[in-house]
């Protein structure tokens, strides 16, 4: 009868609970992958791509179908001007809330700058043609009225 | 920095059918210690274009072509010449010429008065 020291025994227990569990997380990853054909797990915002985009490496080497190449070409196509429509999509959105924002601000501004405002319209009453139809006597009074302001500052 | 409101009595006045108009231009006008306000005083009578205007601005000393000030006295000379109908000016040129004012006044207006014939 071969004796087990404790020593050896404890290694082997932990050998085997090591195998177990690298065998059991290879299990659950291909559980995952399973519809995947992406190699890489490459995501897009969080969600894994399901479309193999890459090109393969076997692919020479197999005698394809022109229609099928043809049709995969399409897929990736597609695929790739999809993303790059959401991206497009995306960066319009974000223009245009920025640009909603900035109107909204820029109307508020000019509300509250009307607001504290004092519309004043005697520049109208000063003109040349309307000061020409008052008496030469008052006008003279304006005159000096303002050169006096003119010579006070 | 004259005010758009004086600029615009300035030119009210210039423009007002009422013959006091010359006499306050006159007398508040180009008397004004302001350059700018003696040079727009000027200008006033000149566009005015009649004799009695003519005459404060052309033979009197200290105002318009006579004014100490040079960018008052080439502002008043340029509107001279600027005139469309220089008829009045040159009448009342040729008299202070002929006058016995003073020999300034006179080298003055036989200077405009050459400028004149020339802009011709």
């Amino acid at each position: 009868m071969q004796k087990i020291s404790p020593l050896r025994a404890g290694l082997d227990a932990f050998n085997r609970f090591k195998t177990a569990r690298l065998q059991a997380k290879t299990n659950k990853m291909n559980d995952v992958n399973s519809n995947s054909t992406n190699p890489f797990g490459i995501s897009f915002k969080g969600t894994m791509i399901q479309m193999d985009v890459f090109e393969s490496s076997t692919k020479n080497n197999e005698v394809s179908n022109p229609i099928k190449a043809g049709l995969e070409k399409v897929n990736k196509f597609t695929a790739s001007a999809r993303m790059a429509a959401m991206n497009k999509i995306n960066a319009i959105k974000e223009n245009a809330v920025s640009f909603g924002r900035k109107i909204k601000e820029n109307i508020s501004n000019t509300y509250n700058k009307l607001a504290t405002t004092e519309v004043n319209f005697d520049f109208l009453k000063n003109t040349s043609s309307s000061l020409q139809k008052k008496p030469v006597g008052e006008l003279e009074d304006m005159f000096k009225s303002e050169i006096a302001k003119l010579e006070g500052k | 920095m004259v005010s758009r409101k004086l600029n615009n009595i300035i030119e009210a006045l210039g423009k007002h059918t009422d013959s006091d108009s010359v006499r306050v231009l006159n007398e508040v006008g180009t008397n004004c210690p302001i350059d700018e306000v003696r040079e727009l005083a000027a200008k006033a009578l000149i566009r005015k274009n009649v004799k009695e205007s003519l005459e404060i601005v052309i033979k009197n000393k200290g105002k318009g072509i006579n004014d100490l000030s040079a960018s008052v006295a080439m502002t008043a000379i340029n509107e001279l010449l600027a005139l469309k109908d220089k008829n009045c000016a040159n009448t009342v040129l040729d008299e202070t010429i002929n006058s016995e004012c003073e020999k300034e006044i006179i080298d003055t207006a036989r200077s405009v008065k050459a400028l004149m014939t020339f802009s011709i």
